[in-house]
């Protein structure tokens, strides 16, 4: 005969049949007892809310969905260009952001302060040319070691280095082509691509991988800053390129700045 | 829910549809007022909106919402302090042994189930809801409440446990 334990119980009442033959007489009964008000339990029908519920809640929901549209990327785009700058400004410069600027700074002024006191003011050009190829380089160094970082934010800052220090071209380019067709993060994609405009004037070469990596885009707000490019570039290919895209793309928003950028392209200049 | 974690909120309108009426009925037995529980499942959808980034994805959704109904409800009792006083061990040897099953009608044995089920601690009342009404397995229930599936099973026999005590009294009380 079968003692149940305490953990056992519901097992047991919950079975189709009690066997009386497997437990005591006073298991029995209780396991019978508990077999009913379990079954009874379920007379205990579904009932409906009131409509005031699905009112709220879709009340509440477009609360919601009007907030998460007015943090959306593709309304600050539509911002002013100060809103734009500020934003920028405020996401890239984050107090991590200061103390490592801060350190780098710190580093290279160590440098230099070092190089002076050690070397004469005596020594040649040469070395003072050195020393300057030196600090590019560290710079160089930096700034590469910054678009590598896991985090989004260090990237962004890593494409702001790019820009202050005047990397030579064809080491940014490649490593802002480079994030423009491979980063995750939307935002990085974006800041590489609106780092390549410095890059872009009078350089086919360029102007061919960003055709390329246009198609690659899944984000809008991407594909309009490279519209934004391919348009200032004025080559017949990109021209080309943004009639094939206004026939195919289903965004209105694309569909409409394509459509600005060719009749700007395509006005008889002015006297 | 990924999709609305991932910032499309415009899916939360078809949870909503598939469970308001589950949550609903879930708060309702717990607390068997209908207002609390209609401000409850709104509750629910507020802190799916807020929370949704917490959601990984493992385990069942339903157990995911389910657990957020369940902290409401239990932040519920204990601001309002509506703990029923759980049936003490000793006055459940009290109850007399005899043979009451079937001696009532359906219809009034449910309604008697139903007033005994309301008289239960909210611990024992929601194992039971859960796994009576929600169709929810114990190694669900256990991960709800972050215990082991013998300490659900343990509970859920003291439950029922009290729930015949309360039943037996209701009778008696009714002179059935």
């Amino acid at each position: 005969m079968k003692t149940l334990q305490e953990h056992e119980w519901p097992d047991h009442w919950l079975r189709e049949q009690i066997n009386p033959d497997q437990y005591s007489s006073e298991d029995v009964k209780r396991l019978q007892e508990y077999h009913f008000l379990w079954s009874i339990l379920s007379d205990w029908p579904d009932e409906n809310p009131s409509p005031q519920v699905s009112v709220r809640f879709y009340r509440l929901l477009q609360e919601e969905t009007q907030k998460q549209r007015l943090l959306s990327p593709l309304h600050r785009l539509q911002l002013p260009l100060w809103h734009k700058i500020k934003h920028q400004i405020t996401r890239i410069f984050s107090p991590r952001m200061g103390w490592q600027l801060a350190f780098g700074a710190a580093c290279i002024c160590t440098g230099l302060l070092i190089g002076r006191v050690t070397f004469s003011p005596a020594n040649t050009e040469g070395d003072f040319e050195q020393l300057r190829r030196d600090v590019y380089t560290l710079q160089d160094q930096m700034a590469a070691s910054m678009l590598q970082q896991a985090s989004a934010s260090d990237r962004l800052a890593g494409i702001d280095r790019i820009r202050t220090i005047n990397i030579p071209e064809p080491a940014a380019t490649s490593a802002l082509l480079r994030l423009l067709n491979n980063d995750p993060n939307v935002n990085v994609r974006l800041s590489a691509a609106d780092a390549l405009m410095y890059y872009v004037h009078g350089n086919p070469a360029l102007i061919k991988q960003v055709e390329e990596s246009f198609s690659k885009q899944p984000s809008p707000i991407v594909q309009s800053v490279l519209i934004e490019m391919l348009a200032q570039s004025k080559e017949k290919s990109s021209v080309r390129m943004l009639e094939e895209v206004q026939d195919q793309t289903s965004e209105p928003i694309l569909r409409e700045q394509i459509s600005q950028r060719l009749q700007t392209l395509k006005a008889p200049q002015q006297p | 829910m990924l999709a609305i974690r991932e910032g499309e909120l415009h899916h939360l309108s078809t949870l909503f549809e598939r469970y308001q009426i589950p949550l609903f009925n879930f708060f309702l037995r717990l607390t068997n007022d209908r207002a609390i529980s209609e401000d409850f499942v709104q509750d629910v959808f507020i802190r799916v909106l807020k929370y949704r980034h917490t959601y990984r994805g493992e385990g069942t959704f339903k157990g995911w919402i389910f657990n957020l109904a369940r902290n409401i409800c239990m932040d519920h009792f204990r601001k309002t302090k509506r703990e029923i006083n759980g049936i003490e061990e000793q006055t459940l040897a009290q109850i007399p042994d005899e043979n009451w099953e079937g001696t009532l009608e359906n219809s009034q044995a449910a309604h008697f189930i139903r007033l005994a089920l309301t008289r239960l601690s909210p611990d024992y009342r929601e194992v039971l809801v859960l796994s009576r009404y929600h169709d929810m397995k114990y190694e669900e229930i256990a991960t709800m409440l972050n215990c082991s599936v013998a300490a659900v099973k343990v509970r859920v026999h003291r439950a029922m446990k009290a729930l015949r005590t309360h039943y037996l009294t209701l009778t008696r009380e009714q002179g059935h």
